[in-house]
Parts: structure tokens; sequence; C-alpha cells
């Protein structure tokens, strides 16, 4: 059986841990500390086993990350190597090439995915289609719950409360010179502004990720922020030709609650 | 840092404290970062607000991941996990997971909930209360609750059957006693045609034999031929490109099948026998230098040494390992270092043809192979080849590593004074 499994950087630290054998808080602490000495100081074209303790430590690096995991010795090493790459590739498929960033902002992810791996050390599910599916249903029913409780009688407080979107628009406009790169965040009490952290002034950055900061008392005006969803403006009967259409926007992702 | 947004409220958000976390530049400074988060997670948790629940708890796991002590946070598992929504269970399971371990006395708070939550009509949330018990599960929470994983074995989903399957592999090893119990629906679950089921079933079933003899037994007569023959579907099976690895049909299966026929024939001459043809047509037929191919290679090898005896199949076991030991992958040649030590016992002969590959590998790149070659040398040393044996390794101890003159001195001297 698979003792535990451990993620560990390049610099050693700690971005994953799963202990399906009894090891105490004060042995867990000892095991990594031992381990990623043994691990991390590896030449790296050394085999991918490592014996220690009377045990078989299968590791494989990917990118700025180790991926080990502890088994007997009369276990087969090479199949946990591809169990590894198994949960490697799942993982990739879900975050949409992962990187170390991924796995530390949403590690409880890469911990719901494991669960679907592997139980009480053994391997649970060899799909990787199967597996994908059974979290992005339980995803869905987070989703659900979130959208349940943002109803009527929680209007109030959502205004300390996380956002559901985030629609990225873009306008810009040579005459008026309107700031042309603002974030715009829904709620259901009224929209807020934010300024991308990138600090372009002009152009859109659909293709990146950007993290935004609420912006108090905006220098730039809301009023041309008019946002209309789009089957609004498609099934319009008239449109308004003083209105300025640049962009569209694009809801690049739900945030997690938490 | 925004000063509207303090990173040390529960307000905050979790990504937002793990940036200021991993914003600080000492250890120092992320000590005193962790102290005012943790002061500010316990006043949450005092206040009761169900609302940061499900918040507080993922920030301890994160704190926790930093190594720092989270103690007072583990009822906070237990509230999430007594919540009726699907959300809250789902953190507070993975909390219970990954603050508390089995030792803790805490655990057995929870008993009652994951009773409950066995039961529930939500799957998702049956499948949340059997991997938290089949990963942490206490011996006397599992003479607890193992009526209820025994009746998910034949729930209607595959999901729960797979993981109900794994966590009863659990049950039996904390109480042995209860392996009788699961028997029957074990074996029941080798029938299945979905291969979550199936690799979950035959773990179970060979935990089963290792467990007690009865199950052994049992699983023996009445269930060879039909494994031999789900083997034999397997590898045979067209191309589907769920369960392809590298060009073989699920790698993953085929290995649990053939470590539980390995089980099994050891030992039982009629069950070693009904296992032959597959066993030479996986060794034969396994093609592809990939590592899901070797992998198979290599547990069909340790199948066909632990069974009762077919020289011809022993004379294909050693030929694999042969080409493994001259594979350019180090892995390769490491695990077959491995087998050959085991193999010498039962056929020395058989190993030292390949013996000339072996001293190859005394002078290994690697140092673990290395290690392992000298090894198996000192093992194959007899009478007559102790001479030519010994005269390639002194010479090699002229031009090796420094920290390997140490060992191959050493070992020279142990086989002279043999």
């Amino acid at each position: 059986m698979i003792h535990f499994v451990l993620l560990i950087s390049r610099q050693g630290k700690v971005r994953l841990t799963k202990w399906y054998s009894p090891y105490t808080q004060k042995e867990r602490s000892k095991v990594i500390r031992e381990l990623s000495g043994v691990i991390l100081t590896r030449a790296p074209k050394l085999c991918n086993f490592v014996e220690w303790r009377g045990y078989k430590v299968v590791y494989k690096r990917y990118a700025s990350l180790y991926f080990c995991m502890c088994i007997d010795e009369d276990d087969n090493e090479l199949e946990v190597l591809e169990i590894i790459h198994h949960y490697v590739e799942i993982l990739d498929r879900y975050f949409g090439s992962v990187c170390e960033l991924d796995l530390i902002f949403n590690f409880h992810k890469a911990y719901y995915i494991l669960d679907e791996l592997l139980i009480a050390g053994e391997l649970q599910e060899s799909s990787k289609k199967t597996v994908a599916r059974l979290i992005a249903a339980q995803d869905s029913l987070v989703e659900t719950a979130k959208e349940e409780a943002s109803s009527i009688s929680n209007i109030i407080a959502q205004a300390t409360k996380p956002e559901l979107l985030v629609l990225w628009l873009a306008i810009s406009s040579e005459e008026t010179h309107t700031p042309a790169h603002a974030g715009v965040h829904l709620t259901s009490t009224g929209t807020t502004a934010y300024r991308a952290d990138n600090g372009d002034r002009f152009g859109p950055a659909f293709s990146n990720r950007t993290r935004v900061t609420p912006v108090v008392n905006p220098s730039f005006p809301l009023e041309p922020l008019r946002l209309k969803p789009i089957n609004e403006l498609l099934e319009a009967e008239r449109i308004d030709d003083a209105e300025l259409f640049d962009m569209v926007g694009v809801v690049v992702g739900r945030e997690d609650p938490i | 840092m925004d000063p509207i947004l303090n990173p040390f409220s529960s307000g905050t958000r979790l990504r937002d404290m793990i940036r200021t976390i991993r914003a600080c530049k000492t250890a120092a400074e992320e000590r005193a970062a962790i102290r005012k988060e943790c002061a500010a997670i316990r006043d949450s948790i005092n206040e009761n607000d169900p609302d940061y629940r499900h918040r507080n708890l993922a920030k301890l796991m994160f704190i926790h991941m930093l190594g720092y002590p989270t103690h007072f946070g583990q009822m906070e598992c237990l509230k999430c996990i007594a919540s009726p929504g699907f959300p809250e269970k789902r953190i507070g399971y993975l909390g219970l997971m990954l603050l508390l371990d089995e030792r803790q006395e805490v655990l057995m708070l929870v008993t009652n909930s994951l009773k409950q939550d066995l039961n529930h009509t939500n799957q998702y949330i049956v499948g949340l209360a059997l991997c938290a018990l089949g990963n942490i599960c206490s011996a006397e929470m599992a003479r607890d609750l193992a009526p209820e994983v025994e009746r998910l074995l034949q729930f209607r989903d595959p999901n729960i059957r797979k993981k109900a399957a794994l966590c009863s592999i659990r049950i039996i090893k904390k109480v042995p006693d209860l392996a009788e119990n699961f028997l029957k629906p074990a074996t029941a679950l080798l029938r299945e045609k979905h291969h979550g089921v199936l690799i979950t079933a035959v773990q179970l079933c060979t935990d089963l034999c290792k467990v007690s003899r009865e199950a052994l037994e049992h699983i023996r007569k009445k269930c060879t031929e039909d494994l031999v023959k789900t083997l034999k579907d397997l590898a045979n099976s067209p191309y589907s490109p769920e369960y392809d690895i590298s060009g073989i049909a699920d790698p993953f299966l085929h290995i649990r099948l053939l470590k539980l026929l390995r089980v099994l024939g050891e030992g039982d001459a009629d069950a070693s026998d009904s296992m032959n043809d597959i066993l030479a047509q996986v060794g034969t037929k396994t093609e592809s230098n990939k590592v899901a191919a070797n992998a198979i290679l290599y547990e069909c090898v340790q199948t066909i040494m632990s069974i009762e005896g077919n020289s011809g199949l022993r004379v294909l076991a050693i030929s694999i390992l042969g080409k493994f030991l001259s594979n350019r992958d180090n892995n390769i040649r490491y695990v077959a270092l491995n087998m050959l030590m085991k193999a010498v016992t039962a056929d020395p002969q058989a190993v030292l043809r390949y013996r000339a590959t072996i001293l190859e590998c005394v002078k290994d790149a690697d140092a673990s192979i290395r290690k392992r070659a000298l090894e198996l040398v000192y093992v194959l040393v007899n009478e007559t080849n102790v001479k030519p044996l010994t005269k390639e390794l002194v010479s090699y101890l002229e031009t090796c590593d420094q920290d390997f003159k140490g060992d191959l001195t050493a070992k020279i001297c142990s086989i002279v004074s043999k």
C-alpha cells in the first residue's frame, strides 16, 4: 500500500501531505524533514526509487515540484510511477496546465482530486475521465449551494461577502480618454469598480488572468460602464447610436467562496 | 496590503491570507503573521458564525501545512461535518483527514455523523464519509461502522461500490476478525465490468487473502478461473481511449489481477497450472518500452517466480529480467537487479547466464544500481567463478568512485573469506 503522499517544492516547502498509515503530528514532521533532505539532494540522473527506513519511496519531479509516494518493500515501484503520473495528468486537466501556484492557492482542490484517486493507500480509479467527472459533479454541488445561499435573505450581507463573477470589460475612446481598462465586479447590490493590477491603461488582457483590487472613489466615471448582458444586445429591437460599444465582456471565471 | 481588506480578519478570503503569508520575508515575520491569523480565527470560532466556518477551516489547513499547531481547530471539523450542506461536509471531512490522526480521541465523536452520512440520500455525501472512514478510522470505528460499509458494497452506484471496497480494506486490516463478513460481497464484485470497481474489488480480495486463511482458500477455489478469464479478456481487449496508457488497456487493472493471481497460485499447483497460459501471453505479448508496459512485465515476472514451478515460464521470466538489465532506463535496471536477487535462490544457474551484464551494472553511473549489482554478484559467487569474478571486481576498484571504493573493498574481502 501507499503509506503517504508528499508534494514538496525544490526549496523544501510542503505543498501537500496525505497519510494513509498512523503517524503522529510529530512523526509526520520528522518524516517530512528527513525525506526532503534525502530527495532534494539526489542528483537528477539517478533512478526514481529510494530505500528509506525499510520502505521504498518513489518520487518524480515535475517542474518545481517533487511528487513522492512511500510504499512497501514488495510493492511495484514502476506502477507507482504511473500512479504519480496519473495524478499529475488529472491535475493538469483540471487546472489547465497546472503550475505550483495553482496547488498553493487551491490546495483543497488538489486534495479533493487525490481523494478520488486513492483511499486507504490503494488506487481507486484508473479512468481520468471518471475522476474528472466526479470532481466536476461535486464542484457543481458546491456552486449550487452557493447560489442558493446568495438568495434574498443574504443580499444585505453581500457587501462583505465574496463575489460570484468577475466580468471584464474594456472601453477605449480616443475622444473622451476614458480609462480603458476596468474590471467590473457584479454583486446583487450594484457595481463596484476595480482597476487591473498590471497597470495597463489601455487594452484588455483577456488572455491573462489578472488579479483585481477594489478601487475606492474611482477617478473614472462609472456611468460609461453601462453593462448589458449579451443576449440583451443581440435581441434589442433598436440600438441607441449614441452608445459606444467597444467590447463585449467575457466571464473569465467563477471564484471560490473561500 | 490594502488598508480596506485586513488579511487578518475572518472576512478575508483564503487566497488573501495565503498571499500575505507568502509575502513575509523572514521566518519571524511569518510566525508573527500566523499568530495574528490564528488569533482572528480563534475569535471567529468563538463567535460561532456558521458562515465563516468553511473559510476558517480552509485557513487552518493551510496554516497546518506550514507546520504550525492547529489543535484549536479540530472541533470546527466536527461542526462542519455535522452541517447539513455539502460544501461544509466536504471541507469538514478534508479537515478531519488532515488535522487529526486515528489516535486522537476527538475522532470518536465523528462516528455518529459518519453513520448518518453513510446512509445519506446524496451519494456524494456517502462518498465523503467512505473516503474519510477508509483513510483514518480506528479499530473501534471500524467495528462500529463495518455493517454500513458492507451494505454499501452492493450500492447501486459504482462510484460508491469502489469506495466501499477500499474502505473495507482498511476495516479488515484494523479488525481482521471481520474479514469473513466481507468475503461474499467482495467476491461478487469480481464479476463486475466497471474498471474502478474491479480494481478495488481485486485489491480487497488480495488483502482478504493475506488476512484470512479461509478467505484465501475460498477465493482460490471459487474465483481463480474467472480471474484468469478477466485478465485474458483485458489483455485481448480492443483500444479504449478511457483506459489506454501507452497502448495498453488499463495497466493498473492488469497489475492488480497479476498480484491476486500470485497470491492464489503460491503454494498451490492446480491454481498455478490454470494461470500458466495467461502468464505466458502477458510475458511475451506485452510490447513497448514505456513504464506502463514494463510495470506489467515486472509484476508478471514476480508472479511467475512465486507460483508453483513451470520451468518454461521461469526461463521466460529470467529472460525478461535479462532484457531489463540492458534497458537504457535506470529505473528498469534497478527493479531487474532487485528481482534477480530474489530469483537467485530459486535458480542461480539461470541468473548466472547474465553475469556479464550484472558486472556492467557494478560500474553503473547510478549509486543505488551499483550497490544492488554488487550485492547480487556477492550472492552469485561460487567455487567455480570466484576467481574471474573477483578479478573483475578488483580491476574496477582501481577506477571507481571514492565513496564506492569502501563498499567494493569490503565486498571483495567477504567474497574471499566465503
